[in-house]
């Protein structure tokens, strides 16, 4: 700062004010009279300055000290990002993934007895992780005190400018504003050629990459449907992560009637088709769930003559393709009666992204490729079934687990299956002492022990998948058993109208009945046809239209909630709420707590409906009586 | 809990041998998803540990953040319409800055909040949190009724390049005028990409937000210290410049009821103020014409707006479809499908790129991604021609406003770009002499004693 | 640093009068009655589009905020679409990642050669670093019983660069996985990794569980 400018840049004192009475106004405007110089004259003496002027020299010092201090800490951490980010590839490898770090490991793979270069390496390693987090640090604290640095350069040198400026400003003439008209037409040449040129560069630049979305346009007129799937290779089965990502079987992948996507649609409304994303007329009949693999989902209906299996894609409703089940001595069979709240196919088909299969309540059972591929059929015989078979199939491995059970438990004549999902033959068999039931089995691994877990009158029978053989059994059920049994907490929890709901811990041998039910509630709250739903603290019954909450350790009853609606569907939990879709098609959903369940909302669908839904991302499949629906929004969200 | 267990028991003591044989084997094969490989171990003596997660911050800030920017713009109007104060203005921009900016780290953010309605209103299903509607909603209101009260104390990225402000230097007209043309683009680009529910680009462009939480891209670290370097001379060019929500809240302003005014009684036209604006907000005098000339000019106006106005929005509008379609892989459905498109054509350049990886380990078909992109594309291009049109639109209006400015009697702030800084009151004489600073006054017309 | 009183002695005197000039004829415009009429249809118009602007943002808030809405939510990643990229290490826009990895111990297999913690074709089974995959050294391995090792992640050394995850993934439970942490993620409006992620595995979900965990216990798994 030169005396010449500290002279202009006095203010302050009495001088300052004598300024500004000359200053201000419209003397810079109007008078001829040379508005600096009254300031000029002003000016003390260099050794007289003004307190005002201390300041303001000290401030300017500060701010230059300040901000000399903020550009180098600020390189230097510019630099210390450089270091951070170091090596091979495009800069983003840290610091800890160093070249030479890379290299050593390389060369000791060649000579791996190597003591030296081990220990060179392990001395680097520790080096660059130290280093790594000394610079990390480095960053986080110099980042602020780059901060407080700024802030006090900015504050000086704010301080410095006021404490000069003169109170009173002085326009500056040499800014000052030429001929609008003149002004007004360059602005408008400027945004003119600024539009055309932004027009232009827009098209050259859109022009090249316009093209490949032709293709995706033409994609859309393509005819729609799901790729062909690979063929089938003897003895192969997807892998659990597969089984998991999908709805493969009657209440999902573990049959608990709980998905984890998160994408799910909450509101719908079928008469005015709002979130509908399709809705398709299925065929026949049937009371079964839909089952859902990538983009395709599957169904069952029959009558007393005909059976069908159906297969829909998942993303317009397409129906792909539908295929008759029929065996010659079925046809000869003695006709079948069924109650019709059951009809001829309950029983939900399975799937494992390849083939499907589909059971009957005559005693079909099929398999299909998903392309629609009869693979093989055969019937187990008619079953001899009050209400008519209704027990859905469940796959292990390349096995299809058929529960059929049928008479009184003295007839002997019920069994569980595994049939070899390839051919359809009986890979083992085993009797079981048990009436006619319609519960769907579980499959739940526990201590290392896969389980098929069952459930009929009177016991509860765990099976090893691989063999067949019975793990244990406790005795606790009785009557109609149709609950399909829940898995959480360590814990098999089973239910039945006349006796109980119960807890049996799943890793005894033989008879448990005495060791292993951990509680059993027989009070209230026991469920009719309606599947078991476990959130975790906490287990729920459906009975009739109310829902009941036990606690999941210790069984005690909590609460009931009155929806008044019926239910044939099995509760399933999405987005931590429980969602019960009644005969009427009006999904309820609300939150489970400890002190009762607080509805969230109701969604109707326009159509009754017995199945239990089948959830893919950002989709949820509901079968009506006649129509399948596809509920989601347009674009997936 | 379906599993599979591959191993049985007893061949534990094998398990290591096994894994290396496996390792061998798979080394070259497509990695399969999470399977139990190898069973877990049954500890007779050894607790297995819990799976720890670290609890979540409470995220009950939401209101108290509407509260505050219900005060801070209540604070800033009062400081720039009633009070007058500067000072007050800038105490106001330095806790907005600490806490909007610095403790909240810039989320939430009017600016931000633009994309969320704009998806919020294209996308039935998508519900945009109260919070975020609030702020949409008051910093507009605030506008409508006095002026850009946001802009001058209360929004971060304002204060941030208010406070650093230190030498101005004016940019030239026709320069304003053109980078003026930015926002609209930013703006119309950001809405087109949230409405489809592609990127948020106002918050992954944004300069300061890094600077906020001190960490970030490079690049977003190198632009926001070069933007605040910038700002130390050219005064707030992000708001000027860069801001989408700025054009909204400046478009607003154009219709607020009551605007800061340089002087708090009558102007006398003694140039004082004539500078003292750094936004280049400041009009001057433009004295409206008289009797027939007044009506000729009308006309002009007219015809020039009814041919611009068409034109514009026709040639934009079909521009803006094409950007629109261009615009398809920077969603990820659309991006999906073009490396797809690209593979199958053999264009693809190596190494493939992870989209594509994920795309065939996850088991998706070809079929619903094109069928996702088939569907999008429509909506890029319908928003696209929309939004290219109102950007037409904006063109030929600035233009209109360029060729035919409002008539003022006075120095005054401009209606749409003033950011309510309060700056320019201390440059008005009569403003001093309300503040009890002693000034000798200019008389009427500029004549003085 | 100058002072514009420094200007005032460039002043040209013709400027004064060029710039006085034009001004004066405007000088009380008010009082023309023409454009007395003018202010005022410009005045009702300026209100109108103001009561039309008040009305709109109202009729937006209350369709937007009419909305049928869930609880708040929070960013995380779905483990059963994470392909271990590396994205999350570098994408976040905090300087160390939100994104760390998970353990869920009753999954793991304990085993003695732990693909997730060494390298490919370790040199040896020991804890040297020349074995050890990550890249900060996050993992503690512990001797349980023969022939079973516990493994542990170090949260604050975890840079999230899913190195062991995709180790696991590959060939052992999968027990290891990503998750975003919450104590770190400052919940942005759009998750900056979810942009780059190349899998879409980063979903919202309800801030009453904010995290979406393997194994026991855990909903749908």
């Amino acid at each position: 700062m030169t005396d010449l400018e500290s002279k202009e840049m006095n203010g302050g004192g009495q001088e300052a004010r004598t300024t500004v009475a000359r200053a201000s106004g419209p003397v810079p405007a109007l008078s001829d009279q040379g508005a600096g110089q009254p300031v000029r004259a002003t000016v003390p003496d260099t050794a007289l300055l003004s307190l005002r002027e201390i300041w303001a020299r000290t401030c300017s010092r500060i701010a230059l000290i300040a901000g000399v201090f903020s550009l180098v800490l600020g390189g230097l951490l510019i630099i210390n990002t450089f270091f951070l980010y170091r090596g091979p590839g495009n800069g983003k490898i840290r610091l800890v993934e160093a070249r030479e770090l890379l290299q050593h490991k390389a060369e000791l793979r060649a000579n791996p007895k190597d003591d030296a270069l081990k220990l060179k390496i392990r001395q680097l390693d520790q080096q660059l992780r130290h280093e790594y987090f000394r610079r990390e640090q480095l960053a986080g604290r110099g980042g602020w005190l780059l901060l407080a640095s700024a802030a006090v350069f900015i504050t000086a040198w704010h301080l410095a400018r006021q404490l000069r400026r003169p109170p009173v400003p002085v326009p500056n003439i040499s800014l000052r504003p030429g001929d609008p008209v003149r002004a007004a037409a360059l602005a408008a040449k400027a945004v003119t050629g600024t539009a055309l040129a932004l027009a232009g560069l827009t098209l050259a630049m859109v022009w090249g990459i316009g093209w490949q979305w032709q293709d995706a346009l033409t994609a859309k007129a393509a005819p729609s449907g799901p790729p062909a799937a690979t063929a089938i290779e003897a003895g192969w089965f997807p892998n659990a992560a597969e089984v998991a990502a999908n709805w493969p079987y009657f209440r999902g992948p573990d049959g608990s009637g709980i998905t984890r996507l998160t994408d799910l649609p909450e509101t719908w409304d079928g008469p005015s088709g709002k979130n509908v994303l399709w809705k398709t007329e299925i065929g026949l009949p049937g009371e079964n769930s839909p089952v859902v693999w990538g983009e395709r989902v599957f169904l069952t209906g029959a009558t007393e003559k005909r059976r069908e299996v159906y297969c829909f894609d998942a993303a317009s409703g397409a129906l792909l393709w539908k295929e008759p089940v029929t065996i010659p001595q079925s046809e000869r069979a003695e006709p079948l009666e069924v109650m019709e709240d059951t009809g001829f196919a309950a029983s939900t088909a399975a799937t494992d992204g390849r083939r499907v299969f589909a059971i009957f309540a005559n005693g079909d059972i099929a398999g299909f490729s998903v392309e629609g591929k009869r693979l093989w059929a055969i019937n187990l015989g008619t079953p001899e079934n009050t209400y008519g078979h209704a027990t859905s199939l469940t796959l292990w491995r390349n096995r299809v687990i058929v529960v059929f059970d049928q008479a009184d438990a003295k007839a002997g004549k019920s069994k569980i299956m595994a049939l070899d999902a390839d051919t359809g033959k009986t890979v083992w068999s085993t009797p079981r002492k048990v009436a006619n039931s319609w519960v769907t089995p579980i499959l739940i691994t526990y201590q290392n022990r896969e389980q098929i877990i069952t459930s009929a009158d009177p016991l509860v029978i765990a099976y090893d998948p691989a063999t067949g053989k019975e793990l244990w059994q406790a005795e606790c059920m009785r009557g109609d058993v149709a609950t399909s049994p829940a898995f959480a907490n360590d814990l098999v929890y089973v239910a039945c109208d006349q006796t109980c709901v119960a807890a049996i811990k799943p890793d005894g041998t033989g008879d448990v009945t005495d060791s292993k039910i951990v509680w059993k509630q027989e009070d209230e709250g026991l469920p009719d046809t309606c599947s078991l739903l476990c959130d975790g603290p906490r287990v729920y019954t459906l009975v009739f239209g109310s829902l009941h909450a036990f606690d999941a350790l210790t069984g005690a009853h909590l609460w009931e909630f009155e929806s008044n609606a019926k239910f044939q569907a099995s509760p399933s939990l999405f987005h931590g709420r429980i969602h019960l879709l009644s005969t009427k098609g009006v999904m309820i959903s609300g939150e489970g707590t400890k002190d009762g369940f607080k509805e969230t909302g109701r969604a109707t669908l326009g159509e009754n409906t017995g199945a239990s839904p089948a959830f893919a991302p950002g989709r949820i499949f509901l079968r009506g009586k006649k129509n399948l629906y596809c509920i989601g929004t347009k674009d997936g969200k | 809990m379906k599993s599979m267990v591959l191993i049985s028991p007893f061949a534990r003591s094998c398990v290591f041998l096994i894994a290396l044989a496996a390792l061998a084997l798979l080394a070259g094969m497509q990695p399969a998803l999470g399977i139990e490989r190898f069973p877990p171990p049954d500890f007779s003596g050894h607790a297995v540990p819990e799976t720890v997660v670290p609890a979540p911050q409470s995220r009950s800030a939401g209101w108290f953040d509407v509260a505050a920017l219900a005060a801070g713009l209540a604070a800033a109007a009062w400081l720039s319409l009633r009070s007058r104060s500067r000072r007050g203005i800038v105490i106001l921009s330095l806790v907005a800055l600490a806490y909007f900016g610095f403790w909240r780290r810039g989320c939430v953010c009017a600016i931000g909040s633009v994309q969320n309605i704009a998806l919020g209103i294209a996308n039935p299903d998508y519900a945009v949190p109260l919070t975020v509607i609030a702020f949409f909603t008051l910093p507009l209101v605030v506008a409508l009724i006095w002026g850009r009260a946001f802009c001058s104390g209360v929004c971060p990225h304002g204060a941030i390049q208010d406070l650093v402000l230190v030498k101005p230097v004016k940019v030239p007209g026709w320069l304003d005028e053109i980078l003026r043309v930015v926002p609209w683009i930013h703006l119309m680009l950001g809405v087109l990409l949230a409405a489809t529910g592609s990127l948020f680009i106002f918050c992954k462009f944004d300069p300061f937000v890094g600077i906020f939480r001190m960490a970030g891209p490079r690049w977003m670290l190198v632009t926001g210290v070069g933007l605040l370097a910038l700002s130390m001379f050219v005064g707030r060019p992000y708001c000027r410049y860069l801001c989408p929500y700025g054009v909204l809240l400046g478009l607003a302003s154009r219709f607020a009821k009551w605007r800061p005014t340089v002087t708090p009684d009558a102007c006398t036209q003694c140039r004082l103020c004539e500078n003292s604006c750094p936004f280049g907000a400041l009009n001057v005098p433009m004295p409206a014409q008289q009797g027939q000339e007044r009506i000729a000019r009308g006309r002009r106006r007219i015809v020039l707006l009814a041919l611009l106005v068409p034109l514009a929005a026709l040639l934009f509008g079909w521009l803006g479809g094409k950007v629109g379609i261009a615009s398809l892989p920077l969603h990820p459905d659309g991006r999906l499908a073009a490396l797809v498109l690209m593979q199958e054509r053999g264009v693809l350049p190596a190494p493939v790129p992870e989209e594509l990886t994920a795309f065939r380990q996850l088991g998706a078909d070809r079929q619903s991604v094109f069928l996702k992109a088939g569907a999008l594309e429509t909506r890029f291009f319908t928003l696209g021609c929309w939004l290219g049109a109102a950007f037409g639109l904006v063109i030929a209006l600035k233009l209109g406003r360029i060729f035919f400015p409002e008539s003022s009697v006075d120095y005054a702030t401009d209606s749409g770009r003033c950011v309510s800084c309060t700056r320019c009151f201390s440059a008005c004489p009569y403003e001093l002499v309300r503040r009890g600073v002693p000034v000798s006054l200019p008389q009427e017309g500029g004549r003085h004693d | 640093m100058t002072d514009p009183s420094a200007n005032r002695e460039r002043r040209h005197p013709a400027e004064h009068s060029a710039v006085n000039e034009p001004h004066a004829p405007g000088r009380f415009p008010s009082g023309s009655p023409d454009s007395g009429l003018s202010l005022t249809r410009r005045e009702l118009l300026k209100s109108g589009t103001r009561g039309l602007g008040l009305l709109g943002f109202g009729a937006a808030t209350g369709f937007l905020a009419g909305r049928d809405r869930k609880a708040d939510t929070l960013w995380q990643i779905n483990p059963d679409r994470c392909i271990q990229c590396g994205r999350c290490a570098t994408a976040c826009v905090l300087e160390v990642s939100a994104v760390k990895c998970t353990h869920s111990h009753g999954m793991c297999g304990y085993c003695k050669l732990c693909t997730g913690y060494f390298e490919p074709e370790p040199i040896n089974l020991d804890e040297g670093a020349e074995n050890q995959l990550c890249p900060t050294g996050a993992i503690k391995r512990e001797f349980i019983e023969d022939p079973y090792y516990e493994y542990s992640i170090i949260n604050e050394l975890c840079i999230g660069c899913g190195k062991c995850v995709k180790g696991c993934n590959m060939f052992g439970n999968g027990s290891l996985y990503l998750q975003i942490n919450h104590d770190r993620c400052v919940n942005c409006n759009i998750c900056a990794i979810s942009l780059e992620c190349p899998a879409q595995a980063f979903v919202q979900v309800p801030v009453g569980q904010p995290y979406l965990l393997r194994g026991k216990g855990t909903a749908g798994k």
